[in-house]
C-alpha cells in the first residue's frame, strides 16, 4: 500500500514539475478585474482623434500647396493690379481665398480633436514647437487675409496699396515660411 | 522511516520548480517610415516564470499604455491602432526550453498569434535569472492598421527586444 502511495506521490511531483500541469494564469500577475475592463466609449474617443488629427495633416498639407501656388501667382497679381480700375489677377484672388478657407479648416480639425489624457510621458519638443508655432503663423494668416483684401480693395479703387496692404507680401511669406516650419517638424524626426 | 523518506521525496520533487518574479525588465519596440524610425519603451510589466531544472514557462502581461515613444500625439494614435481601450493589455506566454525559434504565444489587440524568439541569451545563476530576446510581429497579421504620415503606411514588420531580469 505504502509503496503505491510513494508511486502516486513522485508521478505527481514529476508531471508537475515535468509538464507544468498548472499552467500560469492572469490571476497570478496579481491582474484586477477592473484592469482588464473594456472602454468603448473611450476607444470611441480616440478613433475621432485620430481621424480629425488625420484630416488636420491632410489639410495642413493641401494648405501648404495653395500658399506656394498664392505666392507664385503674386508676380503676376502684382502687374496686373498696376492697371486702373481691376482688382489684380483673379487666379491669385482665387487662390488666396482657398488658401484661407483650407487654413482654417486645418485649424478646425485640429482645435476640435478630443483631447486625450495621458501619463508619464512628455509631449515631445517638435510637438510643442509644432504647436507654439501656431501662435505666429495664426495671426500672420488672418493679417494676410486682411491686408490681401485691402490690397484688392485699393487696385480695384485704382489706388496704390498703403500701410498693411502695401505690406501683404511680407506677411505672406512670413505665413507660409512659419506653416511650413510647423509641418516639417510633424514629418521629420531631428 | 518511509515517512521522512516521502517527505523528502516530495520537497526534492518541489524544489526543482522554481518560481522567478521579475526584477527589471524593458521591452521596446521600433517601427520604421519612409521618413523616420520610432522607438517606444516600457518598463513596467506583470510577470512570472516557474522554471525546473530546463524547462520553464513565462508569462507576462504589459499595458499598451505603458509603451512610451517620447511623443504623446503618436502614443495616443498608437493606442487608438491597437485597440488599447478594448484590449488594454499584450498578453505573452512561453513553455518549454528557452532557445532561438522558441514560440512565443502572443495576445495582442484582440488577436493570438505565435512568434519565433531570436537572439536569445539566457542565464540562470544563483536564483537569479537574465532572458533576453528579441521578435518581430507584422501588423496585418493582428489585424492592426498601420499608421500613416503623409499618406505613407509604416512597415508592416516590427521588431520588438526585451529585456528581463528575474529573482527567485
Amino acid at each position: 500500500m505504502q509503496q503505491i502511495v510513494i508511486f502516486l506521490i513522485i508521478t505527481f511531483s514529476l508531471n508537475h514539475v515535468c509538464f507544468g500541469k498548472d499552467q500560469l494564469e492572469l490571476k497570478d500577475l496579481g491582474i484586477k478585474a477592473e484592469e482588464l475592463h473594456k472602454d468603448e466609449g473611450m476607444q470611441e474617443k480616440l478613433d475621432t482623434r485620430s481621424l480629425k488629427l488625420q484630416r488636420h495633416q491632410y489639410w495642413g498639407v493641401a494648405t501648404l500647396g495653395l500658399m506656394a501656388a498664392t505666392f507664385l501667382t503674386a508676380e503676376e497679381a502684382h502687374e496686373a493690379g498696376e492697371e486702373a480700375g481691376t482688382g489684380g489677377s483673379e487666379l491669385h484672388q482665387y487662390l488666396g481665398i482657398a488658401t484661407a478657407a483650407a487654413y482654417w479648416t486645418t485649424f478646425y480639425y485640429q482645435y476640435t480633436a478630443p483631447q486625450i489624457a495621458t501619463t508619464g510621458t512628455e509631449e515631445g519638443w517638435n510637438t510643442k514647437l509644432h504647436k507654439n508655432l501656431a501662435w505666429v503663423h495664426a495671426p500672420l494668416m488672418a493679417l494676410t487675409t486682411i491686408a490681401g483684401l485691402m490690397a484688392w480693395q485699393a487696385h480695384k479703387d485704382g489706388k496704390k496699396p498703403k500701410g498693411l496692404a502695401a505690406n501683404k507680401e511680407g506677411l505672406g511669406q512670413a505665413t507660409m515660411a512659419t506653416f511650413g516650419m510647423a509641418g516639417v517638424l510633424m514629418v521629420f524626426e531631428f | 522511516m518511509k515517512t521522512i523518506f516521502i517527505f523528502a521525496l516530495i520537497i526534492s520533487s518541489l524544489a526543482q520548480a522554481q518560481d522567478y518574479d521579475l526584477a527589471k525588465i524593458k521591452v521596446s519596440y521600433q517601427v520604421k517610415h519612409s521618413f523616420k524610425t520610432v522607438d517606444g519603451i516600457c518598463e513596467v510589466a506583470k510577470c512570472k516564470a516557474v522554471c525546473s531544472e530546463k524547462v520553464c514557462e513565462f508569462l507576462a502581461a504589459i499595458r499598451i499604455k505603458d509603451f512610451k515613444s517620447g511623443n504623446t500625439s503618436r502614443d495616443t494614435h498608437m493606442w487608438k491602432v491597437t485597440k488599447a481601450e478594448l484590449f488594454p493589455w499584450v498578453i505573452g506566454r512561453m513553455k518549454g526550453k528557452i532557445a532561438d525559434n522558441s514560440e512565443l504565444n502572443l495576445e495582442f489587440a484582440g488577436k493570438k498569434r505565435s512568434v519565433k524568439i531570436y537572439q536569445v541569451k539566457f542565464k540562470q545563476d544563483q536564483g537569479k535569472m537574465i532572458l533576453d530576446f528579441n521578435f518581430d510581429i507584422k501588423l496585418s497579421e493582428f489585424e492592426i492598421e498601420r499608421p500613416r504620415l503623409l499618406t505613407m503606411p509604416v512597415e508592416d514588420r516590427i521588431t520588438l527586444t526585451v529585456h528581463s531580469e528575474w529573482k527567485r
